[in-house]
């Protein structure tokens, strides 16, 4: 394993990574929940106005169910983030990781009656969505790792 | 109305910009490297910092200082690497000055040329075409050039911004950590929000622009690499095989030029001190020397905790001599003088009327703090003991023997400085016997230290036990006009 | 510690008991001056060394030491000493920090 790390260079990264440390607890936090409400804010407007397919053609209801879903665990981790509890960003990583799935598996496979999904990337609130959701996922990691600290979480640096 | 074509002068500065700003963003990493802690407060309280590029903890229990901070890191992102920020800063320096005069003869012809509305739009309607754009690119396609321009309204606008925005302010972020800008215009800081502020936003200027870089190749390679390099070397789209050979040729060759840059720096650090000092210390002199502080912060900004750089001479004469109150302490002033004196602390007192300063101290690894430094100016120590004609610098010699004292520093022998005797005669060179209204604490420097406010704070040695006026330098040391010009290769003169 | 001020931020100011403490060090070790060869050493002020100073011992102090001989070439002088030695039962070190007198700005 530490041959492969070294000989592909992602040791290199990963000693790199470790490196940086970066103390804004509040604004990690703030981050972390406009990224999640971010994504919970487009499937609300999915379930609203029915964009999330063709113009003229009516989401099916599981889809509708998903987007509720959705949006409400985005609140709710939201929610929670800002109460300080550990669950609230692991939820919005749920959500988000939920999301880039749904997505991919909708324009990869389509879904149930729905194959004018397939190859449809061309989609820009698709790729938006997309974009928030990986930031999420990648600003937790960086929380889970200690490169961040999440309020009301500190740093302990005394020198 | 000019044709927004790729002239000659536009092709040939557009590579030039790419081996300038590669050089400055690698030399910046090693600037980083230094003190890669940064703050929001000039005070720079150790533990404040909002980032951290470093896994070094200090020690609680025994003085450390910013040396023991510094971090080694790899010469891939930084020049030369390996802790070697004397090069780096020569590397940045040169580079910026190379820079500036590629962006000044691009602005110029630019205008002169009337090319400048390839950047600088015509109508406010561009903004909602960028809006297009963006959802354009969104969608994973390629959105339409503006009619007769070279560029899609969004490539317009990030080009508007990166030239007329971005540059310049790195270029004016850059000044704010000046010592003598900073010393002699304390309002242009203030302007940025103190220094430490204008390094955090040199850093962020440093991200965006690599981040702009990064965006920069993903286009050209969706648009056409052939195609687009086409346009820069040839200036028309023709062909596209050699002109795709032609831009990885040029890629080559800088990367050859940072190779050479890294290795002669690693391998002879004195030959290209020598010869980029040469030309920033043209630049220095002619721009920066002239500037006098006029600093004056209130008791309010006072830094509780003054950082420190170099640790005290670890002897027992020393120790002995401190325990004492500096009784037994001499100062030697002496070398091509009329009139060579011995002083005590308590002559030096009395010698005339104590002078304070409360100034912003830059330490040459980018950190900052602010005192209160009280003392005898150095120009009514220069009047006292008369300077012959021959005498044209002054060289301070301190108590503190590197390797013994100060394992972090790369190098040993007497800690000493040099610096010009117009430098002494400045109002605001001081050599100071108290720190905050109280004696010259020994971690500062006690008995007595230099300060020169329009100069980077390696140049204000501590610990003095004798003042030397000379003719030349070249025979002490390394003869480079200091100890850690000697060792570390810095520059003799620091006004940035 | 004595209420008198010290006159260097660093300087502890040994109270009449530390200083028959070191004194007994002084005269257990059988120390003199180092230039002169008297025994009459009057005891100053204690500088603590284990912080400031990178070889020294994390305990350690230089207590002043002045020669009373008039015709001593060098009177001024200093013994190190561990805190143990001199300083009070329960008093520690400066915590790691160098050691600051009564209202020196923190």
């Amino acid at each position: 394993m530490t041959a492969v790390l070294r000989w592909t260079g992602l040791g290199k990264l990963v000693s790199c990574y470790r490196y940086i440390y970066f103390n804004g607890p509040r604004t990690t936090l703030a981050l972390g929940m406009v990224l999640v409400l971010g994504v919970g804010a487009i499937h609300l407007y999915l379930l609203v106005t029915d964009q999330a397919l063709a113009r003229g053609v009516a989401s099916p209801a599981y889809l509708d169910v998903y987007f509720t879903l959705l949006f409400a665990s985005a609140l709710l981790a939201a929610l929670s983030m800002a109460t300080g509890r550990r669950p609230g960003w692991a939820l919005g990583s749920l959500a988000s990781a939920a999301t880039i799935m749904m997505y991919v598996v909708s324009r990869v496979w389509g879904l149930p009656d729905l194959p004018l999904l397939v190859r449809w990337w061309d989609y820009p609130l698709g790729t938006f969505v997309l974009a928030l959701a990986a930031m999420f996922l990648g600003l937790h990691f960086s929380v889970m790792t200690g490169l961040n600290v999440a309020y009301p979480d500190r740093r302990d640096w005394h020198d | 109305m000019t044709q927004l074509d790729f002239p000659a002068w536009l092709r040939v500065t557009h590579w030039v910009n790419v081996l300038f700003i590669t050089l400055l963003i690698r030399s910046g990493m090693e600037i980083v490297a230094t003190h890669p802690k940064f703050y929001w407060r000039d005070q720079c309280k150790p533990g404040t910092e909002w980032a951290r590029f470093t896994r070094k903890t200090m020690p609680k229990d025994k003085l450390y200082d910013t040396l023991d901070e510094e971090e080694s890191y790899s010469s891939i992102i930084s020049l030369p690497g390996h802790k070697k920020l004397g090069m780096g800063r020569h590397w940045h320096f040169f580079s910026v000055l190379g820079w500036i005069l590629t962006g000044l003869v691009y602005f110029i012809l630019l205008f002169a040329t009337g090319q400048w509305h390839r950047y600088i739009p015509y109508s406010w309607s561009i903004f909602p075409t960028a809006w297009n754009d963006l959802l354009t690119y969104l969608s994973f396609n390629l959105p339409p050039l503006l009619p007769g321009q070279p560029l899609d309204a969004i490539q317009k606008l990030t080009y508007a911004f990166v030239l007329f925005f971005l540059a310049p302010f790195q270029i004016l972020t850059g000044t704010a950590q000046s010592p003598a800008i900073e010393a002699r215009f304390p309002w242009y800081v203030r302007l940025w929000g103190g220094r430490q502020s204008a390094r955090n936003l040199h850093l962020f200027g440093l991200l965006i622009f690599i981040g702009f870089i990064a965006v920069h190749l993903v286009m050209v390679a969706s648009w056409g690499w052939g195609q687009l390099n086409a346009l820069m070397i040839f200036g028309e789209v023709r062909d596209r095989g050699w002109a795709i050979a032609l831009s990885f040729v040029i890629i080559a060759a800088i990367v050859a030029v940072h190779w050479a840059a890294t290795v002669l720096s690693l391998k002879r650090p004195r030959t290209v001190q020598r010869a980029l000092g040469a030309v920033v210390m043209g630049a220095r002199k002619l721009l920066l020397r002239p500037l006098v502080s006029r600093q004056d912060y209130s008791t309010a900004e006072l830094s509780p905790e003054h950082r420190v750089n170099g640790k005290p001479p670890d002897s027992d004469g020393y120790k002995v001599m401190a325990v004492h109150n500096f009784a037994d302490w001499r100062l030697e002033v002496g070398g091509l003088v009329e009139h060579p004196m011995t002083f005590t602390l308590e002559d030096l007192r009395a010698l005339c009327a104590k002078q304070t300063q409360r100034v912003l101290h830059n330490c040459v690894q980018g950190w900052t703090s602010i005192g209160e430094w009280s003392g005898l100016p150095m120009r009514d120590m220069v009047e006292f003991v008369k300077p012959l004609p021959q005498a044209r610098y002054v060289c301070f010699l301190t108590m503190q023997d590197t390797g013994r004292d100060d394992p972090s520093a790369e190098g040993e022998g007497q800690f000493y400085e040099v610096i010009d005797l117009t430098v002494a005669r400045q109002s605001h060179t001081l050599l100071a016997y108290e720190m905050n209204g109280e004696p010259l604490p020994i971690k500062h420097g006690a008995p007595l230290r230099l300060r020169v406010e329009n100069q980077v704070g390696f140049k204000m040695a501590k610990w003095i036990e004798r003042i030397e006026f000379i003719s030349g330098y070249s025979d002490i040391g390394a003869g480079m006009g200091g100890w850690r010009e000697d060792n570390v290769f810095y520059d003799k003169n620091v006004e940035i | 510690m004595g209420a008198e001020r010290a006159v260097r931020p660093e300087i502890t100011v040994l109270s009449a008991e530390q200083k028959h403490r070191v004194a007994k060090q002084l005269r257990r070790y059988g120390i003199t001056c180092t230039s002169c060869g008297s025994e009459d050493l009057d005891i100053g002020d204690g500088l603590y060394l284990g912080f400031l100073f990178l070889r020294e011992e994390q305990d350690s102090y230089l207590i002043a030491l002045t020669c009373d001989n008039p015709d001593c070439l060098a009177p001024r002088t200093g013994v190190r000493v561990h805190e143990s030695q001199f300083l009070d039962k329960g008093q520690e070190s400066a915590g790691g920090r160098c050691p600051r007198r009564a209202g020196a700005p923190q």
